[in-house]
């Protein structure tokens, strides 16, 4: 048996596999690794109730989805009916309780999946280490993780991550506003997605950043992010942000080997440890990148995803900032109280700088449809650290850990993310996959020719199968 | 190239004034201690938006985010974003 998304759905199909059997495995794993630090809640009577639902519905001889009994977990920052919305934060703490599912859940409830856990994150999304103050720490399933200490899993999809690689559950949904899908997929060792901006529906999402949020999602496989992927497009007409674009499924997957691949140098070329610089070589060499090629003004479009970041959040929380901002952890509350007080000047500089960014890829694009670029400059770090030396240069690595992330967000490109193990760290280290606006499809074939040459890493630490 | 992670604010940003001033403005209630850590924060913003502003040309580009009227919701193409 597998604990794939694959596997369980067609384990269901086959009639081999009950969702109560499927639902109540998860919810033993998700015990088994509650010292990860990873959920915020259990969903339990909440996903027994569905899961009889869809073996009541099999029975009867009606479909039940493609997706069918396979357990999946979101970050607390998705609406759950009944629930207050957490967003990683205790000045949520007296909201109203959400009234119905997040549309990316309901999505994903309709093709038979069935949510069994909210995730930890960082507050607000404002981090990439997967620290909290209020929650704990997500602590990264891939270094040592039952005692003290640990390793970052990267954020701020924390626990969406750290759940899929430790194998508790197969699918889960984060949110990537500067790297908050692609960093945590690097770090944990799993394969993460990032669609292209205005792709998925945000309704029932927390907002972070207007300009730059985007649902993105988690799992062991490219061929099982294909599947949730699919099963997440659909238009929305509560969401103004979304393109209103006919949805473009991705499966089957192509095994597409006309690609026309580059890798980006300049400032992606550095400081890089020294496992990461494998992968990076491993990675041009499997999709036969035709060199390397320059992104002009990144530096310049990492720091306009900073400005416009600490901006749009900060005039987000203002009305809490002015009445309770005890409510906030010290890694967030003065950063929010600064961006709240940006002038219009630098954010309209911020705007016009993403343009011209855009407009640069889309040249680059011209000539390659996949570009390459490292996830992260290093593997995962003890939690807690402030600097961390890479390759000879010591970096504030809470926020540097996102430097090769950070100037791609505000193209708004589909990136996905798969990672391998290092050679001398042993922990795995990850590869972006850029591709072109809407063409989900050409990033998820490259990744899964990565994949066949070596970025996977299967889930560890839970004995249960699935 | 070398990556630089923070960048010094530009000469003559007096951050603390400014968020003394700027805070007053919005309602925000700091006390010396909380104004002293916003100012750092503003200041290292300052930094990354003073690069942003030596990119030559960027009075000529229009801002990324444009306005789409509400209408009638049908599937369709959408060019307000990167390049379809």
């Amino acid at each position: 048996m597998t604990r794939s998304v694959a596997g369980i759905a067609a384990a269901f199909a086959d009639g081999s596999l009950k969702a109560a059997d499927s639902v109540e495995m998860a919810l033993e794993n998700l015990n088994a690794v509650a010292p990860l630090g990873a959920v915020t809640a259990v969903h339990s009577e909440r996903a027994r109730r569905r899961a009889a639902e869809l073996d009541r519905c099999r029975a009867a001889g009606l479909p039940a989805g493609p997706l069918a009994g396979v357990p999946f977990a979101v970050k607390n920052l998705f609406d759950v009916a009944g629930a207050v919305t957490r967003a990683g934060s205790a000045a949520t703490d007296g909201n109203d309780p959400a009234g119905k599912d997040a549309f990316a859940i309901q999505a994903l409830e309709a093709a038979g999946a069935i949510l069994v856990a909210s995730t930890n994150m960082d507050e607000f999304a404002y981090g990439f280490s997967g620290e909290n103050a209020h929650d704990g720490d997500t602590r990264n399933p891939r270094g040592p993780w039952r005692g003290a200490g640990g390793l970052s899993a990267g954020g701020s999809s924390s626990g969406s991550a750290a759940l899929v690689a430790a194998g508790a559950v197969p699918l889960a949904l984060g949110t990537d506003t500067n790297g908050s899908v692609r960093v945590p997929a690097a770090l944990s060792g799993v394969a993460g997605l990032k669609p292209t901006y205005g792709r998925l529906s945000r309704s029932g999402v927390y907002p972070f950043v207007d300009s730059l949020d985007h649902v993105g999602l988690f799992a062991a496989s490219v061929q099982d992010l294909a599947l949730g992927y699919d099963a997440l497009l659909g238009l929305d007409p509560s969401d103004p942000a979304q393109a209103r674009r006919t949805p473009a499924p991705v499966c089957p997957l192509a095994e597409d080997h006309r690609l026309r691949c580059a890798r980006l140098g300049g400032w992606f070329s550095g400081p890089l440890h020294a496992d990461v610089a494998e992968a990076m070589d491993a990675a041009a060499a499997a999709l036969h990148c035709r060199g390397t090629v320059d992104l002009p003004l990144a530096e310049a479009a990492r720091a306009a995803a900073f400005v416009l970041t600490t901006a749009e959040g900060g005039q987000r929380h203002l009305p809490t900032l002015r009445t309770r901002p005890d409510r906030y952890g010290p890694l967030v509350r003065d950063r929010l109280r600064a961006g709240a007080l940006v002038p219009a000047a630098w954010t309209g500089d911020a705007q016009r700088l993403r343009r011209r960014l855009a407009e640069i890829l889309a040249a680059l694009h011209a000539g390659h449809q996949i570009l390459i670029a490292p996830a992260t400059p290093c593997p995962a770090f003890p939690l807690g650290t402030v600097d961390w030396d890479v390759d000879g240069v010591m970096l504030p690595i809470r926020l540097a850990i996102g430097m090769f992330t950070q100037p791609l967000t505000p193209a708004g490109l589909p990136i996905a993310v798969v990672a391998r193990r290092g050679r001398i760290s042993g922990l795995p280290v990850g590869v972006q996959i850029i591709g072109r606006p809407w063409h989900e499809a050409e990033v998820l074939a490259a990744a899964r020719r990565l994949e066949a040459a070596g970025f996977r890493i299967s889930p560890d630490c839970c004995e249960v199968t699935q | 190239m070398t990556a630089r992670t923070f960048l010094p604010p530009p000469d003559g940003f007096d951050a603390l004034t400014y968020t003394r001033s700027a805070a007053a403005a919005v309602g925000l209630s700091l006390d010396e201690a909380e104004l002293s850590e916003v100012a750092a924060n503003l200041g290292r913003t300052a930094g990354f938006a003073a690069l942003v502003a030596t990119v030559e040309g960027l009075s000529d580009t229009v801002p990324a985010p444009v306005f789409r009227p509400v209408e009638a919701n049908s599937p369709g193409t959408d060019a307000t974003e990167g390049r379809p």
